[in-house]
């Protein structure tokens, strides 16, 4: 993590994400008519991200997919679950056979960061989980977030009856319960997004280089006309990027000698100070990468970062 | 075994939350003249036309149409157009309330198509609306 880390070991409760379970014949076909990833080929223990995204290729949600054999587990990003659940309602045909199932009461969800939490994960499910699939333990299932170049992340999943039990474990092996502001320093330094901030519906998946969670040769699904364009051509209208800023920036969109900034997030970071991320012209990155903005209290001087921060 | 355990989960109401209009659709002349032939090479008794539409698509939508038995549930509408037995689930009838079912024949591949005028968009194929 270079400057951002190491930290931890530490656990979140994501609470916030939603937990839907889809059954039936036809779940899989529904999730890749209407999203951006190729599912198809998805198999029992298989864990893949995908985009839930209008026809005009803004996000509507983040999802992680866990195929567990005869149900998908769909984990969505923080307060999209509404939008979520009623785009499945309004897209399930009489003729798919689908059910879904409400599970934000049944089911958990942490996040596990961290130096160590490796070890603690095979203490949890028996062994690491190869890349892109789960593993299930006694109390939970476990598998790591599908972002890039995660080395000490893991999500766990436990039954809500067991969150006592794997809570105990983690606390046995050195694991610390971690409060919304260190979240938040860890989401910000590591680029990872949140709904309702860099999920909305105003973004395309691409300009929050998602390219890993959309397929170019699967076919027809919802939005895909103008991702293809954007592919085609090269050119994205914006993209993420990590900013150091000098004091506290004002989230939203602002005009800067850069170009339209739109400011997503920002956290002052015990380690690197005011970061914030932004969606700022592709342009911008090149040069120094410098520029001013406003925050809260003032001029703010920022800095362009690759993501994540380091 | 599920993920859910005992506990189950809230089941989530799928496509429950729609508005049921009464279907009025027109086909053309030769999309009439096609379908009566595909009727008859099928053979079968009482089968209909079925239109449907599925999430999905660049645009939102695909239209689906099958030839099959007439079902036999209360959620579907059964027209008769112009002698051709057209079937249309209630879940359906706002978007394809209005259509006009034609065929058309082009050395670069006809097929039935579908006019829409509950559509704000298609898709460049034409197979999707939104």
């Amino acid at each position: 993590m270079g400057d951002s880390g190491p930290i931890g070991p530490l656990w979140f409760e994501r609470a916030s994400c939603s937990r839907t379970v889809l059954s039936g014949a036809d779940a899989v076909d529904l999730l890749q008519r209407i999203t951006t990833n190729d599912l198809d080929e998805m198999s029992a223990t298989d864990v893949r991200n995908t985009c839930l995204i209008d026809a005009n290729g803004r996000m509507l949600d983040l999802l992680s997919v866990w195929h567990l054999g005869t149900e998908l587990l769909l984990i969505g990003s923080e307060n999209q679950g509404e939008v979520l659940r009623a785009h499945l309602a309004d897209a399930v045909s009489w003729k798919d056979d689908v059910q879904a199932a409400d599970a934000d009461g049944v089911l958990t969800l942490l996040t596990l960061v961290g130096e160590g939490v490796d070890d603690v994960v095979c203490h949890l499910v028996g062994e690491l989980p190869e890349s892109g699939r789960w593993l299930m333990g006694e109390t939970c299932w476990c598998a790591r977030p599908v972002h890039k170049g995660e080395a000490d992340c893991w999500d766990i999943v436990c039954q809500a009856g067991n969150r006592q039990k794997v809570l105990s474990l983690l606390a046995m092996h050195g694991v610390s319960g971690a409060d919304e502001q260190t979240w938040q320093q860890e989401r910000v330094a590591r680029g990872w997004l949140e709904g309702g901030r860099e999920v909305d519906g105003t973004v395309i998946p691409l300009e929050l280089d998602l390219w890993d969670s959309v397929s170019f040769d699967k076919g027809c699904f919802t939005g895909q006309e103008i991702l293809a364009r954007m592919e085609s051509r090269g050119k994205l209208a914006r993209t993420l990027v990590g900013l150091s800023c000098s004091a506290e920036p004002s989230l939203g969109r602002q005009h800067t000698e850069a170009g339209s900034v739109v400011v997503t997030s920002s956290v002052e970071h015990s380690r690197l100070g005011w970061i914030a991320l932004a969606l700022v012209r592709p342009s911008s990155i090149e040069g120094d990468g410098k520029f001013s903005m406003q925050g809260d209290a003032g001029e703010v001087e920022a800095k362009i970062r690759i993501l994540p921060f380091s | 075994m599920s993920i859910l355990g005992d506990g189950g989960g809230i089941s989530l109401p799928m496509g429950d939350d729609v508005q049921v209009v009464e279907v009025i659709l027109t086909i053309t002349d030769a999309a009439a003249e096609r379908l009566r032939s595909v009727l008859v090479e099928e053979a079968g008794e009482d089968l209909v036309l079925i239109i449907t539409t599925l999430s999905g698509g660049c645009s939102g939508h695909l239209y689906d149409m099958q030839v099959a038995e007439r079902p036999d549930d209360s959620g579907f509408q059964h027209l008769d157009v112009d002698g051709i037995g057209v079937t249309v689930h209630n879940r359906d009838s706002e978007r394809l309330n209005g259509i006009q079912v034609d065929y058309v024949d082009t050395l670069m591949g006809g097929g039935f198509k579908i006019e829409n005028p509950n559509a704000d968009r298609g898709c460049g194929c034409g197979k999707s609306f939104g």
